[in-house]
């Protein structure tokens, strides 16, 4: 090529070939970049749009702002293959410093060529004026972008979820405040984070078998009934799905086979102006563990139970079939059949600064200084002296030259790395720390726990923070606080098999807070049985974790119960004089002592936690009248993993369980909830089926 | 490579006992003061508390900057002479070396000079390092700042040495109003250009926000605009220089050059 060049050159008209040659090479090294720059352009242009993003928000395309969502997000990917980032960009306004608020969820993205994946995400649009923005990324290069505007896909009012093939519920649509808006989700866009069904009052499931679901989908369905959810399950002939493990291991009772109900007994149970002619098919029910609410003659109808904090219904006939397909009652039945909450407002929260919280009573607890003054004094004047004394005495056989510049910068060189050595790794450790501090409320028969986790990152050094953790998978947000006074970062959520939050705010010295909830495995059975002398304490911790220094509060006095080893069972009997300190019903927890290290620098934060639940409870007080309240340090169910697992830490978990007490000298062995109406339908009394790999059992190993 | 004599001088003179030194100390112990003072009152919560750490890295990094441009403005003005060191006319009176040598030599002695006093300081700077979370890198551009603002003091310590020459209370006077009538109105008027806001920049809070190579630029103007007005010192003294030597020739007619001062 160069020869050639050369020859071209020296064959130029012009005659100057200097100059000729020097444009050849110009033009042949301008034909190269070109070349270069066709070969890389295309692979660029077709990676990026070789990859396309589409995304279903919330239900049906439908969610509820301020309310937290499910996203699932498809990534279709027909070039080669691809190793990267899917991002999710929720953007709200922060008022009070007039600029947009960012928040990022991140996954990991591996897709080979010609495939596709969905991931789903659990996030929180508090507005509707910023779309969402997904992005695919490899490294710094953005493959794809998409972007959901939201204006056209929201519902003010509530949802109700119909999981069915056909059924038609829309004449539970309402508009009004306290409204209910009606949605057949396709069951595989489920959420699969409890969290994801915020905005959700009730599901409604009829001729749809669980089975289908995910694990992570289902875990997530229980979840959300335990901590509050209401599920409606609607017989009908096809009753072999109810009987699928999942939908057995919740549902109040068993179908057993379909029972004839004449014409007048519906009638009679539901009402005159049901138009029905004929005798109408119900399930047969068996193994009742729940309250029947309606039934007709013998025959149960509707079977209610109790599953942690929320219902589980089982309607024996068909909701969407005959009669009750044309019966204008249907809405109302459905209502007072549901029971729906009223619409809850976001908590109220006590008005406190950033470092009133548990969290920063954690950190002070933990009594971190700096370096003492003494020490700072102690050094500088160790090493002037030494400086001034290489100064003040001569070296003596000065005819070395040597000794001369070591003793100048001896003192430099020896207390150069004793300071970097005394002041810092030695007594004060550069770099990150993680606080949690954890409040465990079990729900009772459920063997799961609402944990409320208030969680904290800081350094002592400038630069990015990220935390890696596992255990649990809480949804985390800014705290409430923290958004009234505007002070709200933008931060990053990263979930899949190894979750993180990382905030974008590089500054040392600043303690980065969020808040976050969970429904977490944590097996723990309790009753109290209120008998004359004391309560009588009947307790299985199959939670898997020890509790600390616990403490039983019952009827104004407070019993010392000590440490309450994993996989504990025990009964005791409490007695006022000799076991209880007598303590108010307010402020009872300043009772609260430590006897560990652990508990130590847990008793502010509990303290601040027992009252803040107390201050929630209103009058009633906390535990309240006829309830006795279990408390104990346990570990904290979040911990640092990863890159950060050898970060300093400071964490601690109170475990609160209220529990009703039974009067008198009743039975035992159950856990001290509303008492069980046990009513046997046809069957009796069979243990009831439970479903394999539950959170209770995998809690309990 | 032969060793330009000025910067041999310094080293040898940094290993011998005077006056000189004592000064050094004078400033170590107020660069210490410093760390004393600042050293963090608050615990570790309270600090959280505030959002923000403490400053004593911040403060020895300024008190640093400060002392050593003085340090630099009198050794300039020759107030402070290493043991055995030579003044720079008698270096160029007395000697025959050329005068871009000798610039180079007072140049890099002053280099030398100032990284030993940086060396002294070194384990003040690592304590409040320790204690109050900065990054290497920001403590590097602060240190090379530091160096670079010596030398245009050391030159501007010059420039005043030559005009004035040896009237000690004109030259006492001329330094500290040099180093008022710069530090202070050069902090006010042209942040950008003064070490102190230099230092609060690259080590506070208000920047720590952002990745520290994100005030690059910033740092780069600082040491571009010492380092500019260095040059414009360094030719103004050559100019002296050039004119005390072309003075004594005329008047000596160039006899004796070369005799004073042993190379």
């Amino acid at each position: 090529m160069v020869a050639n060049g050369d020859r071209v050159s020296g064959n130029c008209r012009c005659g100057r070939q200097a100059v000729c040659g020097v444009q050849s090479r110009r033009q042949r090294l301008g034909a190269v970049l070109l070349l270069l720059a066709l070969l890389c352009a295309p692979p660029r242009a077709m990676a990026a749009d070789a990859v396309d993003i589409a995304a279903v928000v919330g239900f049906s395309d439908t969610f509820r702002p301020g309310h937290w969502t499910p996203l699932t997000v498809t990534v279709t990917n027909r070039g080669g293959a691809l190793s990267g980032e899917l991002e999710v960009q929720v953007t709200a306004d922060d008022v009070l410093r007039g600029r947009p608020l960012v928040t990022s969820h991140r996954r990991d993205l591996e897709l080979h060529r010609d495939s596709r994946k969905s991931l789903q995400f659990t996030v929180l649009p508090q507005g509707l004026s910023h779309p969402l923005v997904i992005r695919v990324r490899s490294g710094e290069r953005e493959l794809a972008r998409a972007e959901v505007d939201l204006r056209t896909r929201f519902a003010s009012e509530r949802l109700l979820l119909v999981l069915s093939r056909n059924a038609d519920l829309d004449f539970l649509n309402d508009s009004s405040v306290e409204g209910l808006r009606v949605l057949y989700p396709h069951p595989e866009l489920l959420p699969v984070h409890w969290r994801g069904y915020d905005a959700v009052a009730a599901i409604v499931l009829r001729g749809v078998s669980l089975e289908r679901l995910s694990p992570s989908q289902f875990d997530a369905l229980h979840k959300w009934i335990a901590q509050g959810g209401i599920l409606a399950v609607s017989g009908g002939a096809d009753y072999a799905l109810l009987r699928s493990p999942r939908l057995a291991a919740l549902l109040p009772a068993t179908p057993l086979g379909m029972t004839r109900i004449d014409a007048a007994a519906l009638q009679q149970a539901f009402s005159a102006a049901l138009d029905v002619s004929r005798p109408v098919h119900v399930n047969r029910l068996g193994a009742v563990r729940g309250r029947v609410r309606l039934r007709a003659g013998a025959t149960a109808l509707i079977v209610e139970r109790a599953l942690g904090l929320g219902r589980v219904l089982y309607l024996a006939f068909d909701v969407a079939g005959y009669p009750f397909d044309r019966w204008q009652g249907m809405r109302g039945l459905w209502l007072d059949t549901l029971r729906l909450p009223p619409p809850t407002m976001a908590s109220p929260r006590v008005a406190e600064s950033a470092f009133q919280g548990p969290l920063a009573a954690l950190i002070r607890a933990e009594a971190t200084y700096f370096p003492a003054y003494s020490t700072a004094f102690l050094f500088l004047i160790l090493y002037l002296g030494l400086l001034l004394a290489s100064e003040a005495i001569p070296v003596r056989g000065t005819r070395r030259r040597w000794p001369a510049p070591v003793a100048r910068w001896a003192a430099p060189l020896l207390f150069a790395p004793a300071a970097w050595l005394l002041f810092g790794p030695a007594a004060f450790p550069r770099g990150a720390t993680a606080a949690a501090v954890a409040l465990i409320e079990p729900f009772p028969d459920s063997g799961y726990a609402r944990l409320g986790l208030e969680l904290g990152v800081y350094t002592n050094r400038s630069g990015a923070l990220r935390l890696e953790y596992h255990g649990a998978e809480p949804v985390l947000y800014p705290p409430r606080q923290a958004q009234r006074e505007g002070k709200v970062e933008d931060w990053v959520f990263g979930g899949g098999s190894r979750p993180f939050i990382e905030t974008l705010d590089r500054r040392r010295y600043v303690l980065h807070a969020l808040e976050g909830e969970d429904v977490i495995a944590f097996h723990l059975d309790a009753s109290v049985h209120d008998e004359t002398m004391g309560p009588r304490l009947v307790l299985d911790n199959a939670s898997g974790r020890t509790l600390e220094d616990s403490w039983l509060v019952f009827d104004g006095y407070a019993y010392e119960l000590g440490s309450i080893a994993a996989g504990a069972r025990f009964e005791r009997r409490l007695t006022r004089r000799t076991h209880g300190v007598e303590v108010g019903k307010t402020s009872w927890w300043q009772v609260l002592r430590p006897s560990a290290v652990a508990s130590a620098q847990m008793l502010a934060p509990a303290q601040i936690m027992l009252e803040r639940r107390s201050k929630a409870m209103g009058e009633n007080g906390y535990p309240g009248a006829g309830h006795a309240l279990l408390i104990g340090y346990t570990a904290s169910p979040l911990q640092p993993a990863g890159a950060s697992a050898g970060w300093p830490r400071r964490e601690g978990a109170l475990v609160a369980f209220r529990v009703a007490a039974i009067p008198g000298d009743a039975l035992a062995n159950k856990t001290g909830t509303e008492p069980v109406e046990r009513d046997d339908g046809e069957l009796e009394n069979p243990v009831p089926p439970r479903l394999r790999g539950t959170a209770g059992d995998s809690a309990a190993q | 490579m032969r060793m330009n004599p000025l910067v041999t001088e310094v080293l040898v003179g940094l290993t011998r006992r005077g006056k000189a030194q004592l000064d050094a100390l004078g400033l170590v112990l107020l660069q210490a003061v410093v760390v004393f003072l600042w050293w963090p009152k608050d615990r570790l919560a309270q600090m959280l508390e505030n959002q923000h750490g403490p400053h004593t890295l911040t403060a020895v990094v300024m008190a640093v900057g400060v002392t050593t441009a003085y340090f630099a403005l009198r050794a300039g003005a020759e107030q402070i002479l290493l043991p055995g060191q030579h003044g720079l006319r008698d270096w160029t009176l007395a000697t025959p070396l050329g005068l871009g040598r000798i610039l180079r030599g007072y140049v890099l002695g002053q280099l030398v000079h100032s990284l030993h006093l940086l060396a002294l300081s070194s384990p003040l700077l690592l304590m409040a390092f320790t204690v109050s979370g900065g990054e290497w890198d920001a403590l590097g551009w602060c240190m090379a700042a530091t160096l670079v603002q010596a030398l245009f003091y050391r030159l501007c310590g010059a420039i005043t040495h030559l005009t004035i020459g040896q009237h000690h209370a004109e030259t006492v006077f001329a330094v500290r109003a040099i180093l008022v009538v710069v530090y202070v109105p050069v902090g006010l008027l042209a942040p950008v250009a003064s070490h102190v806001a230099f230092t609060s920049r690259a080590l506070g809070e208000s920047v720590a926000a952002q990745p520290a190579f994100a005030a690059v630029p910033d740092h780069l103007v600082f040491l571009a605009a010492y380092a500019g007005l260095s040059l414009l010192a360094a030719l103004a003294v050559h100019r002296l220089l050039a004119r005390a030597r072309r003075r004594m020739a005329d008047r000596h007619d160039g006899a004796g050059v070369g005799e004073a001062v042993a190379p």
